[in-house]
């Protein structure tokens, strides 16, 4: 089976579409504030730079744990059936997120004053 | 491109058992599997997709939905929660019809069917989880799912070939008049 011409534009179209959000969603310097929402609202902003190495626990419809340790925040455990959350591993850099669907729960760095939330660069 | 199936009823609710069946074990198989195998969270191999293109092909569009939608019910009862089933459905319907339509243009082949389906049932997972979650920033995981869904996609396409091949083998070597 040989792929036909048209194939090709099937296969650069994900391609564009990822390099357009590496570009939209490109890490900044390291992020200021960790904000935790769940359900989409904030339930906790975090300042990296400044906080003590502590561990959180969320019991949400599942638990789960969030560690904070040399200006990085990470979910070390959680029972949800997934557990994309953990293995997402370390984040640090504004725009980087950390998901958990089952909880409904996202970790999302965002950087300081010009920095965009989502974006994580500077806007203008 | 592939011969539609020409059958009597219980003869084709045999064969979409079957893969039915197919798809549930390639489902439960692939949570080992993914893991194993690509390292990103959140990404999966796409292996039910396999049944599911076949049946589009073979059978059609009413029967992929039904197929599709019989797995994903199972799967999320059995493995893992209803959560999940939804964002499952989400990306599996957006999917099936990207699918069904981009067949129907006849210009593109099951690779190019393959990996459009996909990046859509990819897109259609995270928008239901951006929902869920009340916040787009799960839309970060956007660009490695891309780039997954085209090496998955051509993967996915090779091997749906190979199972369409084996069915016209079959279906020429069972009665004609059928």
């Amino acid at each position: 089976m040989k792929p036909k011409k048209a194939d090709f534009i099937l296969f650069a179209l994900p391609v564009v579409i990822a390099l357009v959000c590496f570009w939209i969603f490109l890490p900044g310097e390291a992020g200021q504030t960790a904000v935790i929402r769940v359900d989409g609202e904030t339930v906790q902003t975090i300042d990296l730079q400044t906080a003590k190495d502590q561990t959180i626990d969320l019991s949400l419809p599942y638990h789960n744990q969030i560690e904070i340790k040399d200006h990085a925040i990470r979910v070390t455990d959680a029972d949800c059936p997934d557990r994309s959350c953990v293995k997402t591993g370390w984040i640090r850099s504004a725009g980087q997120t950390i998901a958990c669907v089952p909880s409904k729960l996202t970790i999302t760095i965002t950087g300081d004053g010009g920095f965009d939330a989502i974006a994580g660069r500077k806007v203008w | 491109m592939h011969k539609k199936a020409k059958m009597p009823v219980a003869r084709q609710t045999a064969y979409l058992a079957a893969f039915t069946a197919g798809a549930i074990l390639f489902s439960y198989a692939e949570t080992y599997l993914s893991a194993a195998v690509i390292p990103i969270p959140g990404v999966r191999l796409g292996l039910a997709n396999i049944m599911i293109l076949s049946v589009l092909c073979a059978f059609g569009l009413k029967q992929a939905i039904l197929v599709s939608l019989a797995r994903t019910l199972v799967v999320s009862l059995l493995f893992s929660s209803l959560t999940s089933a939804v964002f499952s459905i989400c990306g599996s319907l957006l999917s099936i019809l990207v699918m069904f339509l981009l067949y129907r243009c006849k210009i593109f082949s099951l690779y190019g069917i393959s990996v459009a389906g996909a990046m859509m049932h990819n897109i259609g997972q995270l928008l239901a989880a951006a929902v869920v979650t009340g916040s787009f920033s799960i839309f970060s995981y956007t660009p490695y799912l891309m780039l997954c869904a085209v090496i998955t996609g051509i993967v996915i396409a090779l091997l749906t070939n190979t199972v369409l091949t084996a069915l016209q083998k079959i279906w020429k070597n069972e009665r004609p008049e059928w």
